[in-house]
């Protein structure tokens, strides 16, 4: 069995300027297996943050949630029938901190099956949550839309949009 | 913590991203007669750490099922496992001793909903270390759903050089569309 060469390709990247209260990449290439986007978020948010995929306002999206916090508890939740897919607690970023998201979109390209995405949300003060993702639709995803339900993104917050590609 | 670049402004996992840190081995896209299960043989030694990732249904509408692997065909009680997982509204923590396999997955949760997992397999070519693999699985179904972080332990200093992965009962095989893929991480 012998490795091919290639690795994470970056796609595209924004950086918030704290105006904004979303970020989409659009035309996102089908050419890859699954897409990983990497979150490093600074204060900013007052509400939660969600993603869309393709422009999907519906209510097509849910979660499962596992979830610590820093006083020893756990817990787990659930959203269903949602009309976006829950990323984590930003809102609880404070001050100079930042905290990181990275969303794995798993075989995102293909038509057959309804997406499932794992994202892991990591701030060092007060939560770390893991999440599974669904949004209930076949189509390849060609959009993706990070949002917040309230507060825009905060100054400096990065977003780095990448493609894994799996051998041939 | 996470660790910021003063030149680029990127966070540590993203100038690892950028730096080629991780090649693709093989890949298995399961066709329309379903497997049995997904088999990588003669696992090149040259990585540091290996990771797999896939998504995953049962053929037959078998949801919620156990999917395990399995190192150069060892079947016997060589595994063990920690994990911790969510329903979406308790959380459970447990240990399994004695296992002749390790969880990494499950199955899919109802039609059309294939469950994921990206898991680590770490130092697999130290000669003086037992394995250790870490899975981070989840899977939401609009309504029902499991979230788990889990720790294998293969007692074994082999190096690992095969990977199988099934339904632990061997009773499910892997539907159409089952994705299951293999990549090499540089040191």
């Amino acid at each position: 069995m012998a490795a091919k060469t290639g690795t994470y390709t970056l796609i595209g990247s924004a950086t918030a300027d704290g105006t904004s209260l979303s970020v989409t990449f659009s035309s996102i290439p089908a050419t890859y297996t699954d897409l990983v986007i990497v979150c490093a978020i600074t204060a900013g948010n007052t509400g939660d943050a969600y993603l869309r995929f393709n422009g999907d306002t519906a209510s097509n999206y849910s979660d499962t949630v596992l979830r610590g916090y820093g006083d020893g508890l756990a817990g787990s939740v659930r959203d269903s029938n949602a009309a976006g897919m829950d990323i984590g607690p930003v809102s609880l970023i404070t001050g100079s901190e930042i905290g990181i998201v990275v969303v794995n979109v798993m075989d995102y390209a293909n038509t057959a099956t309804y997406k499932t995405s794992l994202i892991k949300f990591t701030e060092a003060t007060n939560n770390l949550s893991t999440l599974a993702g669904l949004w209930r639709n076949t189509s390849a995803i060609n959009s993706i839309l990070f949002s917040s339900r309230g507060g825009n993104w905060g100054t400096g917050s990065t977003f780095k949009l990448y493609g894994i590609e799996a051998a041939k | 913590m996470s660790i910021t670049s003063a030149k680029t402004g990127s966070t540590s996992l993203s100038l690892a991203l950028e730096n080629n840190f991780m090649e693709p081995i093989a890949s298995t896209l399961v066709g329309a007669g379903g497997a049995n299960a997904v088999i990588f043989n003669d696992i090149p030694q040259t990585y540091k750490h290996l990771q797999v990732r896939l998504t995953c249904a049962l053929a037959s509408a078998v949801y919620d099922a156990d999917i395990v692997m399995q190192f150069n065909g060892d079947y016997a009680n060589s595994y063990s496992k920690h994990r911790i997982y969510g329903s979406g509204s308790s959380v459970g923590v447990d240990y399994s001793g004695t296992l002749n396999y390790m969880q990494i997955a499950r199955s899919g949760g109802a039609a059309s909903v294939f469950g994921a997992a990206i898991i680590d397999i770490l130092d697999y070519t130290n000669t003086n270390k037992t394995k250790v693999v870490r899975s981070f699985f989840g899977q939401d179904s609009n309504g029902s759903g499991y979230m788990m972080i889990s720790s294998g332990l293969w007692n074994n200093t082999s190096p690992v050089t095969a990977i199988r992965i099934n339904e632990a009962n061997f009773t499910g095989s892997f539907a159409q569309h089952t994705r299951i893929s293999l990549y090499g991480m540089k040191g």
